[in-house]
């Protein structure tokens, strides 16, 4: 739903930050929260900034529908 | 008498062909309406030596018509300073070598003996010469030393290298049509819904190239890092503490790292296995072009523009050979003991060229790749006669080094490997070390060989686990291409040559679609790579470029004909302009807010209006035309600010701010000047405290 909103660089962002979720659980074992997948995600310098981008817009969207 | 012209590329070619040949010192200098010419006397003969300035001639539009037209499929050669602005002094040489080339009844081209040489030397000999072209004889050397040339004289070729020309021709037509067709294309579909005009180009290597650069900073910003761990091991062994890493480099589970810490934490161990083997390490091959900019800039900096521009100086100097050569093989009639006893004359190569000569043979490591034309970059063995620039000493030194390495001897290399069992996991510890230094010896400040000795251990020896730590790592994004590791890119892709390949990534610079040392492309490339990819893939696509690249080898090797790559060209590119022409309104479109949104921000200054917070921007007076940096505030807040700015050279905000006032710095680059850098604010508080001559004084009230 949300991708259809992104320009071409931003889908291919959303598409790869919901692949490597499923990395990230496994690699930890655990199902990590989406808050918390996304704030670890924020703070690290090796996250493209077209995905930091969609992780901020995702957590507007989140606290608009809330 | 009897007059034989030599047309050389460069005017220090020139003296040199001139000084070679000379019998007597009869070489004499003489001025044709500001032309310099060389006049020696040689073996009953006069010889006139006269160059180019690189090409005299272009391709052009066969019509004059507007530079908003397009298609244009119909071309010519045409002098460069009726096609340029600001070709002066081209016209003049033209003129000069007109009049004296009526004196000669023999010619020879002594360019460079590449395409591009190949293709000055034609133009200048078919049209300033009048069709000497002909039955010009060619010459063909490598160097510019006495020697060479004077053989390259004696032995000169009977025509030009038809062939060599021909191809030559063809990729400079080749990228006319694309470059001006495609170019055009771009910039007149932005102009015609925006009503601005911006430079926006593409060519035959220019659109791949930037798809390089577009890709890569797509995929740096869309990368999601994925977590793994890696284990290191603190451990005693015999009063020693040694760091040993877990046998697996990455653990992509958490609880896998935690899994180990646990077994092992405080336990003992044993050393369970000792490896040690022996490697060989060759020394390097002979520079070619592309190698020596990859190690110009890996151990300098220095860009592949400006190392070969650098090279080419060395070259006109005579010290070293041609550099743009493809060859990794230095033939023995260079004379290798020769140019190594001249280079013993100085200093820093003494010693090791001592120990070269004492070899019983010597062999340089050659390399795979050739050059029909030229072989490997190598030092003449000729000494400096002017005191080098640092820049020219240090690619000198990287020259010579590299060169004299090639011969050096094997080096040997012992690499050292403990395995140390705790528990059911293996750690190992690691160790190399030189047993032969050979070739890196000579090669030292550009291979840095560090040894890592492992003390002496035995089997079964115990080692107890002091601390275990497992660290928290990310998987990293690919690295940004910088401009040696992008010319690697193209030259792995078959596009380009090594001629142009530099010249391409500086206009990728100047036409704001990268900027930076480790290169970020712009949103206007990505922009035009989005639109050439949604409009007419192929133009990007690397396969049609690579294609064309061997088309024009074959010309080169007589397999192919121009005229039939030409005609294939305009048959490949006439649906993708009608493509373009017919979207036009829609490419416009989306050429216009990224046009409008990139002049925004290279008018806009990061420093707000010290008065009223209000964003500075540089305008231009209407009245005047002249520029300065005013308040955007004017009119919402009446704030009068402006500062002065200089009037002449390109402006460039740079990311730095003033380390006295913080105001943004502005570059300013003038052409053949170096960039000067000056803080507005503090130069116009320097020269008048009333500010820019707007009658308004700074309201901080700084000196």
């Amino acid at each position: 739903m949300l991708e259809s909103q992104f320009c071409l660089l931003h889908t291919e962002a959303m598409k790869n930050l919901e692949r490597e979720y499923e990395r990230w659980c496994k690699a930890f074992g655990e199902k990590i929260s989406e808050p918390e997948y996304f704030e670890r995600l924020l703070n690290l310098d090796e996250t493209g900034a077209a995905v930091k981008s969609v992780i901020v817009y995702v957590r507007q969207r989140q606290l608009e529908a809330a | 008498m009897a007059t034989t012209l030599i047309v050389t590329e460069k005017p220090d070619a020139a003296l040199h062909v001139a000084e070679a040949l000379s019998e007597n010192e009869s070489m004499r200098k003489i001025v044709v309406d500001g032309v310099p010419f060389f006049e020696v006397q040689a073996s009953e003969r006069r010889i006139l030596v006269c160059s180019a300035l690189g090409h005299l001639y272009s391709v052009a539009d066969t019509e004059e018509r507007s530079q908003s037209e397009y298609p244009v499929w119909n071309f010519t050669w045409k002098a460069k300073h009726l096609v340029q602005r600001g070709q002066e002094r081209q016209k003049k040489w033209i003129q000069a070598i007109m009049k004296v080339s009526g004196e000669a009844d023999r010619f020879i081209d002594a360019c460079d003996y590449d395409l591009e040489g190949s293709l000055i030397g034609y133009m200048v000999l078919k049209y300033a010469c009048r069709g000497a072209d002909a039955n010009a004889q060619r010459m063909k050397f490598s160097t510019l030393t006495e020697t060479e040339l004077r053989d390259a004289y004696a032995n000169a070729l009977p025509q030009l290298n038809f062939p060599l020309v021909h191809a030559g021709m063809c990729r400079h037509e080749v990228d006319w049509l694309f470059g001006i067709n495609l170019s055009r294309a771009l910039t007149q579909s932005a102009l015609k819904v925006s009503g601005q005009y911006a430079t926006l180009s593409t060519g035959r290597v220019q659109g791949p190239t930037l798809r390089f650069l577009v890709d890569r900073q797509k995929e740096i910003e869309t990368f999601v890092p994925t977590p793994y761990w890696s284990l290191k091991v603190k451990l005693r062994i015999e009063g020693r503490t040694l760091v040993a890493d877990y046998e697996h480099e990455r653990l992509e589970r958490k609880g896998d790292a935690e899994e180990v810490v646990q077994t092992c934490a405080g336990k003992s161990g044993l050393v369970e296995t000792l490896d040690s083997t022996k490697h060989e390490l060759n020394p390097p091959t002979p520079f070619d072009l592309s190698s020596l900019q990859g190690e110009a800039f890996r151990h300098f900096g220095m860009s592949p523009r400006i190392s070969l521009g650098i090279a080419e100086r060395l070259y006109l100097d005579q010290l070293i050979s041609y550099p743009r050569t493809s060859s990794q093989k230095l033939p023995p009639s260079i004379g290798y003991e020769k140019i190594m006893r001249s280079l013993a004359k100085l200093p820093s190569y003494t010693t090791d060229t001592a120990n070269l000569l004492g070899m019983e043979r010597l062999v340089p490591n050659q390399g795979k790749k050739d050059d029909p034309a030229h072989p490997a970059i190598y030092p003449t063995g000729v000494l400096p006669k002017r005191q080098l620039e640092n820049r020219e000493r240090k690619l000198f030194d990287l020259v010579v080094r590299r060169f004299l390495a090639s011969f050096g001897r094997t080096a040997v290399k012992q690499t050292s490997k403990a395995t140390i069992r705790v528990e059911r996991h293996r750690f190992v510890l690691r160790g190399s070390t030189f047993i032969e230094r050979g070739w890196t010896t000579i090669y030292a400040p550009y291979a840095t060989p560090q040894d890592v000795i492992l003390p002496p251990l035995r089997v079964g020896q115990s080692a107890l686990v002091q601390e275990i730590k497992s660290e928290d790592k990310f998987t990293q994004p690919p690295p940004h291409y910088n401009p040696s590791s992008l010319l690697r890119k193209m030259e792995d892709a078959e596009i380009g040559t090594k001629a142009t390949r530099a010249d391409i990534i500086e206009t990728l610079y100047k036409r704001g679609y990268a900027t930076g040392q480790q290169i970020n492309s712009t949103p206007l490339a990505s922009r035009i790579i989005e639109i050439l990819n949604k409009h007419c893939p192929k133009v990007v696509d690397v396969s049609f470029t690579r294609e064309l690249e061997s088309k024009m080898d074959e010309i080169e090797r007589g397999s192919e004909t121009r005229e039939h790559v030409l005609l294939q060209t305009a048959e490949y590119l006439k649906p993708i302009i009608k493509t373009l022409k017919t979207h036009e309104r829609e490419i416009g479109q989306e050429l216009t807010s990224i046009l409008s949104e990139m002049r925004e921000k290279s008018t806009t200054l990061a420093t707000p209006c010290p008065r009223c917070g209000s964003r500075l921007r540089i305008a231009k007076n209407p009245h005047t035309r002249k520029r300065f940096i005013g308040c955007s505030g004017r009119w919402r807040n009446n704030c009068c600010y402006s500062l002065p700015l200089p009037q002449l050279g390109t402006l460039r905000m740079l990311e730095r701010s003033c380390p006295d006032c913080g105001f943004q710095l502005i570059e300013v680059k003038l052409k053949g000047r170096r960039p000067l850098v000056s803080c507005c604010r503090c130069y116009a508080q320097r020269t008048d405290p009333v500010i820019s001559g707007t009658g308004l004084t700074d309201s901080t009230g700084r000196k």
